[in-house]
């Protein structure tokens, strides 16, 4: 976890401080750093994080040596491969950049490992189908990138992207089987098979980009490859919504916390693929692409880590969590700044006004200011070791 | 009757130790005291409790006040795993009698929608 948040701050950084550049503060270096940008919060940051709580999630199970293994190998190797990519990207060490790559993709093959023996261990497939797919497309990703930068490759993005995204809708998968009739199930199938072949859409489209070829092509593929992601969260908006409609007087407080920010992200899961959309038909609206790549990975992703950090944080440190102590600032921050952000993207499009530049770099900073004060909000409120046994 | 064993490390080691259901005579107050205890225990994200949602599969009692809990969980491998085990660990201990309690997790059989209190079918509308 410390290593997911090191690239995290990294990739932070590097994000922020480029916008400083963009204000007249030129560096090299840190433009370097930039481009690994993207690399730095995917695998650096969310893909370690993401392993990390699954292996927080085995300590009250029986596994067996090979499941101990691959998981206890998927975090460090992808975490180390971002690592050594972005180092050969930085200082120009060009020849170590396809040791990274390989790192990346050997982390996601234990990855994906560790989930089949999950799967096979509880029964319960048809998230595994979801998180499977997930880590395929990390894989493709992290393979493409052998051969390309990821820069203003659609279909290489959207596969960085769909690994946090279906990885989440797998977990919600999880979690939808307790709220939804049996016959209900049927739909979560249709969806992983149309996810499957969203993926599918994006590593051609990707491909197509790699090897030079037409763009309307590559954006006609990654429309279609939209359109069951954004089905799938107003699907699971929706079913979210009418539960808690049902029980909201029986809801803890942990419980309300969760879902205020679940139904905040599933909005901007839909926002996302609407903007993207947007662009791939040529709309004449400047900066959608920007704007959907960060309603997806601050306002999708981020949300859903505020929401399941309190979860995560007691589960790796061991330590037990006060619900009461949480609070809804960081969601209002991450809030504001994705709205600004959005609306810089989009008005950066138009004009490079000082009004767009000076909303995306406050944006930035309040994005810091979140994860800062999220960490020190779960500190405060996991302050006592869980407990371990009766006092004698 | 059996008794924690003295050189037990760990959460779920002396679950070996157990009798067999029908020789259990736990006291009957702690018994309720515990299935109330576990009714207080929530996935983090379904407003509904533990029990009622079916996830307890098994709970047994000795007369010296041990606890064996036998659950699953809502999701493999994932936080909410050692989230619930917490949150059922210090339900049941903070049950005046019980003297100690060993939560196992399992997977087997699969939770199904049938496992439900009919009164928590009927509310989440399944």
């Amino acid at each position: 976890m410390a290593l997911g948040v090191f690239a995290l701050m990294l990739g932070l950084f590097a994000g922020i401080f480029r916008l400083m550049a963009d204000n007249g503060v030129p560096d090299a270096l840190l433009s370097q750093l930039y481009d690994s940008h993207s690399i730095l919060m995917v695998y650096g940051f969310i893909a370690t994080l993401i392993m990390t709580e699954r292996v927080a999630g085995l300590r009250v199970l029986e596994v067996s040596g090979p499941l101990t293994l691959t998981s206890t190998i998927m975090a460090p190797l992808t975490w180390l491969g971002a690592m050594v990519y972005t180092l050969g990207e930085v200082w120009g060490i060009k020849p170590i950049m396809p040791l990274g790559v390989g790192l990346m993709i050997f982390g996601a093959s234990a990855f994906v490992a560790s989930l089949y023996m999950l799967a096979q261990l509880s029964h319960m497939e048809i998230p595994f189908l979801y998180m499977v797919l997930s880590v395929f497309s990390l894989m493709v990703g992290a393979l493409e990138l052998g051969f390309a930068q990821p820069e203003h490759d659609m279909g290489m993005i959207m596969l960085f992207l769909g690994f946090p995204i279906i990885f989440i809708l797998g977990e919600r998968v999880e979690l939808m089987g307790f709220l939804t009739a049996v016959s209900y199930k049927k739909r979560f199938i249709y969806s992983a098979y149309a996810l499957t072949v969203a993926v599918i859409l994006f590593s051609v489209s990707s491909t197509i980009t790699i090897l030079g070829g037409v763009d309307y092509v590559t954006r006609a593929l990654s429309l279609f490859g939209l359109l069951p992601v954004a089905a799938i969260m107003v699907s699971y908006y929706t079913i979210e919504r009418e539960t808690f409609r049902k029980l909201s007087t029986a809801a803890q407080p942990i419980q309300r916390y969760v879902v205020a920010h679940t139904r905040t992200a599933y909005m901007w899961g839909v926002v996302g693929p609407l903007l993207m959309g947007l662009y791939l038909l040529g709309a004449p609206i400047g900066g959608l692409y920007d704007a959907s790549i960060h309603s997806f990975a601050i306002g999708f992703v981020g949300t859903m880590f505020l929401a399941h950090g309190p979860v995560i944080f007691p589960a790796v440190t061991g330590r037990r969590l006060n619900p009461i102590l949480l609070n809804k600032t960081p969601l209002a921050l991450l809030t504001l700044s994705t709205i600004l952000r959005v609306f810089g993207d989009l008005a950066s499009g138009a004009t490079h006004s000082v009004v767009a530049t000076t909303a995306v770099w406050i944006s930035g900073w309040i994005i810091l200011i979140v994860v800062l004060l999220f960490l020190a909000t779960l500190v405060r409120a996991t302050g006592t070791r869980a407990q371990v046994g009766k006092p004698r | 009757m059996w008794e924690r064993p003295s050189n037990v490390e760990g959460r779920r080691s002396f679950s070996d130790q157990l009798v067999t259901p029908e020789k259990l005579t736990g006291s009957p107050n702690i018994r309720e005291g515990v299935l109330e205890a576990l009714k207080t225990c929530y996935d983090p994200e379904i407003p509904y409790n533990i029990v009622d949602l079916g996830l307890i599969y098994d709970l047994q009692i000795s007369d010296e006040g041990y606890v064996f809990v036998k659950m699953t969980v809502t999701t493999p491998a994932c936080p909410v795993g050692p989230w619930l085990e917490d949150q059922v660990r210090e339900a049941v201990l903070s049950v005046p009698g019980v003297k100690d309690v060993v939560v196992q997790i399992v997977f087997d059989p699969p939770w199904t929608p049938d496992k439900m209190s009919e009164q928590a079918r009927r509310d989440l509308g399944i």
